[in-house]
Order: C-alpha cells, then sequence, then structure tokens
C-alpha cells in the first residue's frame, strides 16, 4: 500500500485513483476538522468538499512537512474558519477567569449549558458562535483528540497557554449553550 | 464572585482555574485532596464541575466517523482537470 505522501505526488501528476484513495483514507478526519467549526451540516459539506478540491489542485504544493493529514485538516480549519462571522462585542481576552465562569453559570444554572450540550446540532451550533482561536483550541483538543502539548505545537505557542485558552475556550462555550438554552 | 466559599483550602475562583485539569485527571494527589474537600462541600462547585465534565464528555464524544452518505461519492465524481 502506497503511503500518503506517494498518493499525493501521483495526485499531483493528475492520477484521481490515487486521490480517491487519499479521501477515503482521510475523509473521517477532515468532516470532523470541518463539522465542528461550520453552523451546519451543509456548510459543513461545502468545506469539506472545498479542502480535497483545494487538495487535488494543490498537491504539488505539499513540501512533507508533517503528515498528509495533517496538511489536509488543517487546510479544513482554515477554510471553516473562512465561513464564520465574529459575534459583536466579544469580550476581551483578558476576562478574570471567574466572570467566565459566572457567565457559564457557576452559580446560577449551570445544568443549562450541559443540557443544550446533549443535542449535537445545538452543541455545534454553540461553538461555531465562537472567536475562531476558540474554535480551533476546542477543535484541536476536543474533537480531533490533540494532546494540550501537540496543539501548544500546532498553534506555536506554551503548554500553558493552550491549557488557558482551552479552558476559557470551553467556559465561554458553555456561556453561548446557556443563552442558547434561555432563548429557546 | 458572589457566594463564593473557601473549603479545603481553596477558594471558588481556585477550583474553577483548575477544573479543566481536575477533568483531565491532572492534578497532582494533593491538589486532587484538596480539590475534592472542596468541592465535596460546595453545592456550586459541585454543580458546576459536573457541567463542565458534562460538555467536555460530550465535545469528546460526539464526533463521529460519519462522512454523510453520499458526500465523497459526489466529491470522487468532480475531479477538474489537473
Amino acid at each position: 500500500m502506497n503511503d500518503d505522501g506517494e498518493l499525493l505526488h501521483a495526485a499531483a501528476d493528475g492520477d484521481r485513483v490515487a486521490m480517491n484513495e487519499l479521501v477515503r483514507r482521510h475523509q473521517g478526519a477532515v468532516w470532523r476538522a470541518v463539522r465542528g467549526r461550520t453552523a451546519s451540516e451543509a456548510i459543513a459539506e461545502e468545506v469539506f468538499q472545498d479542502t480535497f478540491l483545494t487538495a487535488w489542485r494543490q498537491a504539488a504544493t505539499w513540501r512533507g512537512e508533517g503528515s498528509v493529514r495533517s496538511w489536509l485538516t488543517g487546510m479544513a480549519r482554515r477554510k471553516a474558519a473562512h465561513t464564520w462571522r465574529r459575534r459583536v462585542g466579544e469580550p476581551a481576552e483578558h476576562t478574570p477567569l471567574h466572570e467566565l465562569g459566572l457567565a457559564a453559570g457557576w452559580g446560577s444554572d449551570p445544568e443549562a449549558a450541559a443540557s443544550a450540550a446533549e443535542d449535537r446540532d445545538t452543541l455545534l451550533a454553540a461553538l461555531a458562535t465562537l472567536s475562531p482561536a476558540d474554535q480551533t483550541i476546542v477543535g484541536l483538543c476536543d474533537l480531533e483528540g490533540h494532546t494540550g502539548p501537540e496543539a501548544a505545537e500546532i498553534l506555536g505557542v506554551t503548554a500553558n497557554a493552550a491549557r488557558v485558552r482551552l479552558h476559557r475556550a470551553r467556559l465561554r462555550l458553555m456561556k453561548a449553550l446557556r443563552e442558547d438554552a434561555h432563548g429557546s | 464572585m458572589e457566594a463564593e466559599r473557601t473549603l479545603g483550602g481553596l477558594r471558588c475562583r481556585d477550583v474553577l482555574a483548575e477544573l479543566d485539569r481536575y477533568v483531565a485527571g491532572e492534578l497532582t494527589p494533593e491538589e486532587l485532596a484538596a480539590v475534592e474537600i472542596h468541592v465535596s462541600g460546595c453545592e456550586n462547585c459541585a454543580r458546576f464541575g459536573a457541567a463542565y465534565a458534562g460538555v467536555v464528555t460530550r465535545l469528546r464524544t460526539d464526533t463521529k466517523d460519519r462522512v454523510p452518505e453520499g458526500l465523497t461519492e459526489r466529491l470522487m465524481s468532480r475531479w477538474p482537470e489537473p
């Protein structure tokens, strides 16, 4: 069986069979990278296809740094990021952690967030309202299963910085879920 | 932080700050003991910790290798000329 790099080089020469094999091998990972960063399945499908079509067109640009999978999922995450809209009035990064906790329901109704998260579409829609940075760290660690140190290396930050970002992002996700629960 | 308490030598905001490490099982034995003393006596932190863990669990188990049916086949029929 050809390794991914060989398949991608073949795809760069126009080999559709090779490209199809790459799609079969990495469709799950690309789908996970996309679905958790888009507000709807329809948008996710568009980004999924766009990712592989771009990989087909740009196969010759892969330089062998890192795995083909990480190249594909990185591309997918960036494409998904372009489908987001920023929320007006997004809180500054220096918001004290305990204030994020209060907004997430500490001391009042934290169960609202957990209950809303039971519905997959609600959970992913809430995730899609977060900033690109928040979506990326939650996506890397909680959706794609990267460890904190792995996410830190991908993002080019310290392990502690990645850890803090993840924790704060999860609290903002709980706030978004709680708002959804109160709004419905 | 209204209703904040100090138990096990930790304020509620201290427990909140370590919640991610607690859920991940990354606390030292000493840290874990202090957090568990606090959580066992603080309803707010116990409820919030459970909710936080629940959301993380849903994130981590909601991901399925379930590419929508037909999506890949539609893609494979679309490769443009190289």
